[in-house]
């Protein structure tokens, strides 16, 4: 779960705005601290295909390339959109390629496939709609990696990392974060911003 | 490149609900908008209500002179306050406010030329409109209609009245069978709680029409000489001034934001300041009201609001009324007569229609009788009266002439045929064989001759040209048949017969005995045998000399 700060787009729009070069250092710490799950994330990537024609063809699913997959999982600083609950990170790691998110969570759900309707099944993405009634099982059978994790955040690449890394990085973070807050506060003598806290 | 939202978020910040900003923004908004509405409600509300009030009198006014007038030139001039009584009293009783009773009085008086009937047919309008759950302004439409002879309308009204009774019925015996259905169905509406609420709608549609005449009337009299016109401007000026000053108002409060606060707190302060001059300027408004009232009064004839109205008790002017109304129904009378005799005329009409129809109808069944017989064998003259009555059928000039002449011709045809067939019996036709037995050889004499010439071998050869037989001693008489083709011979046995008497051939006859050894088993068999028998006779030299007679002697 993600710790609740109060203050930290405030500050990333000051740092911005007043002392970039602290903002550009604390994208440094930030990548520095965090570089310990991004590693291992991708370290967890299959090299190749974890099945010999996901990494071929045309078809609409999308294509199993190890190094976008690689490269996709990274930090990011941009500012989320703000979700149903009114929350926003602007700190987090990211699972960005479509074929990474897949090999990230098949049979997270259903660890035996999506329940099988053949073709002329409804319609609908939570049902197997493939010939083979055992695509779905031997998809998730193929893909070897081990989940790691608590509900939704459980997987294979970065939530298995994150998982391991048991909150290092998030403290790497903090403490990243609140150092740069303190040599702006210091730096502007505390009147830009009310500086970052953690939320009550 | 596809994106997925597989993220592990490491720091997050509560940026609030959306719902809640808009909520909040709302929230100010909101109060923004009572601020100004608190300062302008009050004005704006007065200035409407005003102008609502007084636009409510200056339409009914309109409605009331434009009643009047259709009254006139129906001829009802005079009922014109009696009229309004009646409104007025109906509105009190039913519910429904003269702006629609008006052009339905109107409407009526224009159909019945007659007071009381219009009066009657809008107290029934009120029955059934409540008895049925249509609108009332639907059923003074249909009743209006009925009374000309269109039960259309009521038809459509569903009263219960079937189409064959509308079509039958008069108007009197509709409006009789209508009040005995709905009778006490508006008093029972007014019972509920929605006749409460319309007889309560009635009573503060009065009240606006009388605070708007109020109104009128002192703008009328600030407005010096220009009287209600300069009254209706002075109001358009009014609310325009109002417009304005609640628009800067507004202006105020949006461009200031301090104005808001100060505008609503010296609102208060003067309203506080002012509410015991407000209190004395109603009370004195009161008093002087009163006081007018007062004058008025006594300076004017007091206003009978009963159901009959009368403005004098003047005889003169009693006496001419009187007249004139009973001009008037005697005259509706007259027009309820008239109409009833054009129902009567439209029913024969549409009786002599159906008639017609049916008529028609045989009509049609000729045409068809026609056209089957055109298909089957007939003469030419048959056919050619048949194509005429077809052309009669269809009206068609054309046609008709010329089958007409075609049939002329034919009959000219028949005539001179008939004639010659009556000469043709009265010639005397020579018999074509008279001379048969001079010229062409006696045809008798000729088969006699045959026949005897069978006889020398007295043989008669059968019918079938087959079959043979031997006779003697028989006389041959030929007669020729009446069709001339035909002839028979018959044969009796005569001495005089000379081919009995004088045989050509008189060698004895020969007997031929034949033996059947064995058994006879067919006839063949037998012939055969004669056969071989006559044969054997023939190779051992004697004559062929042999007749049917003498072998079955023989055998």
């Amino acid at each position: 779960m993600p710790v609740e700060f109060a203050g930290v787009n405030e500050l990333r729009k000051a740092l911005k705005q007043y002392a970039p070069d602290l903002d550009k250092q604390l994208k440094k710490d930030l990548k520095i601290a965090t570089a310990n799950v991004v590693s291992a994330a991708r370290g967890y990537a299959p090299t190749t295909a974890p099945l010999s024609n996901w990494g071929k063809g045309n078809g609409k699913f999308p294509l199993y390339n190890s190094q976008l997959v690689k490269n996709g999982i990274r930090l990011s600083t941009a500012r989320s959109k703000k979700n149903k609950n009114g929350f926003s990170s602007s700190i987090r790691i990211i699972n960005a390629t479509a074929a990474g998110a897949i090999y990230e969570t098949a049979g997270r759900k259903n660890p035996w496939g999506q329940p099988w309707v053949g073709p002329k099944g409804p319609a609908g993405s939570r049902y197997s709609h493939s010939p083979n009634k055992f695509a779905g099982r031997d998809f998730i059978a193929a893909m070897n990696g081990e989940m790691k994790g608590k509900e939704k955040m459980r997987g294979r690449l970065l939530y298995r990392a994150w998982e391991e890394d048991q909150g290092k990085t998030q403290d790497a973070v903090i403490k990243a974060v609140m150092k740069t807050n303190d040599l702006f506060a210091k730096k502007t003598g505390g009147f830009i911003i009310g500086g970052v806290r953690k939320a009550a | 490149m596809a994106t997925s939202n597989i993220d592990v978020k490491i720091l997050a910040e509560f940026l609030g609900k959306s719902a809640f900003k808009q909520a909040d923004l709302a929230t100010k908004q909101l109060t923004n908008s009572v601020k100004k509405l608190g300062s302008a409600v009050g004005l704006s509300f007065g200035v409407y209500g005003i102008k609502s009030m007084g636009q409510a009198f200056l339409d009914d006014a309109k409605a009331a002179q434009v009643l009047a007038t259709n009254l006139k030139n129906v001829g009802l001039g005079f009922n014109t306050g009696q009229a309004e009584a009646f409104i007025k009293v109906m509105q009190d009783q039913t519910g429904i406010l003269d702006d629609q009773l008006r052009p339905a009085y109107a409407q009526l008086a224009r159909v019945t030329g007659s007071v009381e009937k219009t009066q009657q047919m809008l107290a029934l309008a009120f029955d059934t409109a409540a008895g049925t759950g249509n609108d009332f302004s639907s059923v003074v439409d249909a009743l209006s209609q009925a009374y000309v002879g269109n039960t259309k309308g009521l038809k459509s009204l569903n009263t219960g009245l079937t189409t064959a009774e509308l079509s039958t019925m008069t108007y009197a015996q509709i409006a009789d069978r209508l009040s005995k259905q709905f009778n006490g169905s508006g008093q029972a509406s007014l019972e509920g709680y929605a006749g409460q609420f319309a007889l309560l709608n009635v009573k503060i549609a009065d009240a606006k029409e009388a605070l708007g005449k109020s109104f009128i009337d002192v703008l009328a009299a600030f407005s010096g000489d220009q009287g209600v016109g300069g009254a209706a401007s002075t109001v358009e000026k009014l609310t325009g001034t109002f417009a304005k000053a609640i628009e800067g108002i507004a202006l105020l409060v949006k461009e200031v934001k301090i104005a808001g606060p100060i505008l609503v707190a010296a609102g208060v302060a003067v309203f506080a300041a002012w509410s015991p001059w407000l209190a004395g300027i109603a009370a004195a408004t009161l008093a002087i009201g009163a006081i007018g009232n007062a004058m008025k009064k006594t300076s004017q004839t007091p206003m009978n609001t009963g159901p009959l109205w009368f403005p004098s008790s003047d005889s003169s002017i009693s006496k001419k009324i009187a007249t004139e109304k009973a001009a008037a129904e005697k005259a509706a009378a007259q027009r309820q007569k008239e109409l009833a005799a054009l129902t009567k005329k439209n029913l024969k009409a549409t009786q002599d229609n159906l008639k017609l129809s049916k008529a028609k109808a045989i009509f049609d069944l000729q045409k068809i009788q026609i056209e089957a017989a055109l298909k089957g064998k007939i003469s030419e003259e048959d056919r050619i009266r048949l194509l005429l009555m077809k052309a009669i059928e269809d009206e068609n000039i054309t046609q008709i002439e010329k089958y007409t002449a075609l049939l002329a011709e034919a009959q000219k045809k028949t005539l001179e045929l008939t004639n010659t067939l009556a000469q043709l019996r009265d010639q005397k036709v020579a018999d074509p064989f008279a001379g048969w037995t001079s010229s062409a050889g006696n045809t008798i004499a000729a088969i006699n001759e045959m026949v005897k010439a069978m006889f020398s071998v007295q043989t008669q050869i059968q019918a079938n040209g087959r079959e043979w037989s031997s006779f003697a001693n028989q006389v041959v008489n030929t007669k020729i048949q009446s069709n001339l083709r035909e002839w028979s011979s018959s044969f009796s046995p005569s001495a005089t017969n000379p081919a009995v008497t004088n045989p050509t051939v008189t060698q004895p006859p020969v007997v031929v005995n034949t033996t059947v050894q064995g058994s006879v088993i067919a006839q063949n068999d037998l012939n055969q045998a004669i056969n071989d028998a006559l044969a054997a006779s023939g190779w051992a030299g004697s004559a062929i000399g042999y007749n049917r007679q003498a072998v079955l002697t023989a055998i």
